[in-house]
């Protein structure tokens, strides 16, 4: 899951940089309006945490254009405490949530998860197929009630299928929403074809009853029955 | 020869010339005038000698004057009468020494060897004495009398040596005043040439906006100047023009490729299983390049703002951190391919960048060395930093370069091989990305590669802000 978080505070910026990451996000950041909007144009994110307050070009300048070029990644703002106008304007403009600064990190992880659940059509905190569960929350993934061990990247690429349940991911759009548009398209569907292989091989998914499914010359798809 | 050399040289030759005019001119009127003053003396003393020669004849009848008595008269006389061999007169020189009889009208410089017991006429050592010669036909009462007359001219010589002398070290002086005054007039005639010079170097691709400073006056210099800095005012223009173009370009091609690619994508995941299988087929290369043609256009807009760029913004990037992460995606694809993959970095490798390129950069050079390797090969980075500098090779085993083309790598749009990458879907745009952020950070990169063996790319960065 690719998350862009726009401030312009340099400090606050590292720090949820550092959280989200250790929570296996991908993170991005943009310290201004204009790069932000720079960012959503380059590559899909999944979520954007944004400030409302920022030099250039302020978070509701930015929600109204990237809404306005049908970029509708869910956001999150953030605003100053008692700042209804604002938190109005933006809901108005097409933001997803608001958060009043300060803010606990909990929270905002907690926020983030459920705008992330939601535009994956999921509801529920623990995303599942089969005897495979991954929880968003604990950011832990078990089969058949074991614990799995998986890398970031391999968390992220099974997180990102399953939030796509029942609908075909191709491969570049998975680098895309896992790495970032900072890989060569040819060497991320390398990378991703490894990825699933060892992916599988790790989730004990073979044979016949495939979790992951490969759709040839396009991507791969987890679906919900086996077939 | 520098231009200050041959304005030098000129300004002395040109010296050089008028000073020798000069002193010819000089010498010859000087030369020339006491022997003029000398003839007109001798003609005088001519005619007094004859009409007193005469006068004499006339007194004491038909013997030859003698005036032996008058040894100290200094001009020696021969007095005939014309047409005849009648020696009129002879003065007392004139039995001292003979000298060669001179055509009338005609003058002659003749040199005899008078002992100085004799008579002293200031002779030097060698005793020989110089006289001006001359013969005058003088007519007198009816008849014509030949005089040659000659004076000794020791004084005279010796004061044209002194001229010469004089002239010849007032040349040598101002020759040595010349040099030095050329020498400094040629540097301050290029002084304004210099200063453009260095100003000129100064100026680069990435600072086209300087100008020369023009003076006020409009001598050919400041001509020059502002000349100069019209071509600068245009060359600027084009190069904006050029950089925004192709920015611009790219940026309208994005759009439509990204709706091309969104619109792929969306057939491709849904149900493609009812398609022809020619259109399929179709579909994929279509995708294939679609993606391709992404990445391109991606590249050049990122080489294109690269370009643009002067001056990056500087944090702190921990590059040990930034290269393990890089390594562990690459890991991955190496050991796909059953590709070794060694990595020595010492703990704390720190340097002030832009993260973002600094990862971009070693993220095109990886992917290369992965890309260009072979199956069961190796890849091998190593990091080391001083107080100023840090240095990352990555070496890769593989075909590598021939060493002919080992100066184009850095160009936009080399390949080695057009098969090879087109088939791994490079931009050609890689290096050439990886060559300007490493010089926006004012670090080096180079290429090493031995064909079918090894390649080898070394990169060192400053590790503070300006060094």
């Amino acid at each position: 899951m690719r998350i862009l978080i726009v401030d312009d505070e340099c400090t606050l910026l590292e720090q949820l940089q550092k959280s989200l990451k250790s929570q296996r996000y991908i993170v991005e950041t943009a310290m201004d309006g204009e790069e932000a909007l720079d960012k959503l144009f380059q590559a899909p994110f999944d979520l954007i945490i944004m400030d409302i307050m920022m030099p250039k070009m302020d978070g509701l300048t930015v929600l109204e254009q990237a809404r306005k070029a049908e970029i509708n990644t869910p956001v999150l703002m953030l605003t100053a405490k008692g700042d209804v106008k604002d938190r109005v304007k933006g809901l108005d403009l097409g933001a997803d949530d608001y958060l009043a600064k300060p803010f606990s990190l909990d929270e905002l992880l907690a926020r983030a998860r459920s705008l992330l659940r939601r535009s994956g059509s999921q509801s529920k905190p623990v995303l599942q197929v089969l005897d495979l569960q991954l929880d968003t929350v604990s950011r832990e993934v078990t089969k058949g009630g074991k614990p799995v061990e998986l890398t970031a990247r391999e968390f992220s690429i099974l997180e990102f299928l399953l939030y796509n349940k029942n609908r075909t991911v191709s491969r570049f759009s998975l680098a895309e929403h896992v790495w970032g548009d900072d890989f060569d398209p040819f060497t991320m569907s390398n990378f991703i074809d490894v990825h699933i292989m060892n992916l599988r091989h790790k989730i004990g998914d073979s044979g016949y009853a495939k979790i992951i499914r490969t759709i040839r010359g396009v991507g791969y798809i987890i679906k919900d029955s086996a077939e | 020869m520098t231009v200050k050399k041959r304005i030098t040289l000129l300004i002395i030759a040109a010296g050089l010339v008028s000073g020798l005019l000069f002193s010819a001119t000089v010498f010859y009127e000087l030369i020339e005038q006491p022997f003029d003053i000398l003839d007109a003396v001798l003609k005088e003393e001519a005619y007094r000698a004859a009409r007193m020669s005469v006068m004499k004849q006339k007194e004491s009848g038909s013997a030859p004057f003698d005036s032996t008595a008058d040894a100290i008269y200094p001009y020696w006389i021969e007095i005939y009468e014309q047409g005849t061999d009648r020696m009129l007169y002879q003065s007392g020189l004139a039995r001292l020494a003979t000298l060669s009889p001179v055509k009338a009208g005609a003058s002659a410089i003749a040199s005899v060897i008078i002992p100085r017991e004799l008579i002293d006429l200031d002779q030097d050592r060698v005793q020989e004495v110089t006289f001006r010669v001359r013969t005058f036909l003088v007519p007198l009462d009816g008849r014509v009398f030949s005089v040659q007359i000659a004076r000794p001219i020791e004084k005279l010589e010796e004061e044209i040596w002194d001229l010469v002398l004089g002239l010849f070290a007032g040349f040598i002086f101002s020759c040595i005043a010349l040099i030095a005054i050329s020498h400094f007039m040629a540097g301050k005639i290029l002084e304004p040439i210099g200063k453009m010079k260095e100003l000129t170097r100064q100026i680069s691709e990435e600072n086209l906006d300087k100008r020369i400073t023009t003076g006020q006056g409009r001598d050919e210099f400041s001509e020059l100047a502002r000349t100069i800095n019209w071509m600068l005012d245009r060359l600027q223009d084009s190069f904006v023009r050029q950089r925004n173009f192709l920015f611009d370009t790219s940026h309208e091609l994005k759009t439509p490729l990204t709706t091309m690619r969104l619109a792929i994508d969306e057939i491709c995941t849904s149900e493609t299983d009812n398609l022809p299988v020619l259109a399929k087929e179709n579909l994929f290369q279509l995708n294939n390049y679609v993606l391709r043609m992404e990445r391109l256009v991606k590249d050049l807009l990122n080489l294109s703002s690269l370009e643009t760029m002067t001056v990056i913004d500087r944090k702190p990037v921990y590059m040990t951190e930034l290269l393990s992460s890089l390594a562990t995606d690459y890991r991955v694809l190496a050991d796909a391919q059953k590709i070794q993959m060694d990595i020595h970095l010492p703990p704390q490798l720190s340097i002030q960048g832009d993260m973002e390129k600094i990862n971009r950069a070693f993220s095109n050079i990886l992917d290369n060395a992965v890309k260009y390797n072979v199956d069961g090969g190796r890849i091998e980075v190593v990091g080391a930093q001083s107080e100023d500098d840090l240095t990352i090779t990555v070496t890769n085993a593989g075909p590598g370069v021939a060493e002919a083309e080992i100066d184009k790598v850095f160009d936009q749009f080399y390949r080695v091989e057009k098969s090879r990458s087109l088939q791994h879907g490079g931009s050609g745009l890689g290096l050439s990305i990886v060559k300007r952020i490493v010089e926006l950070h004012k670090g080096k990169v180079t290429f090493e590669s031995r064909q079918g063996d090894w390649t080898r790319v070394t990169v060192s960065l400053p590790r503070h802000r300006e060094m």
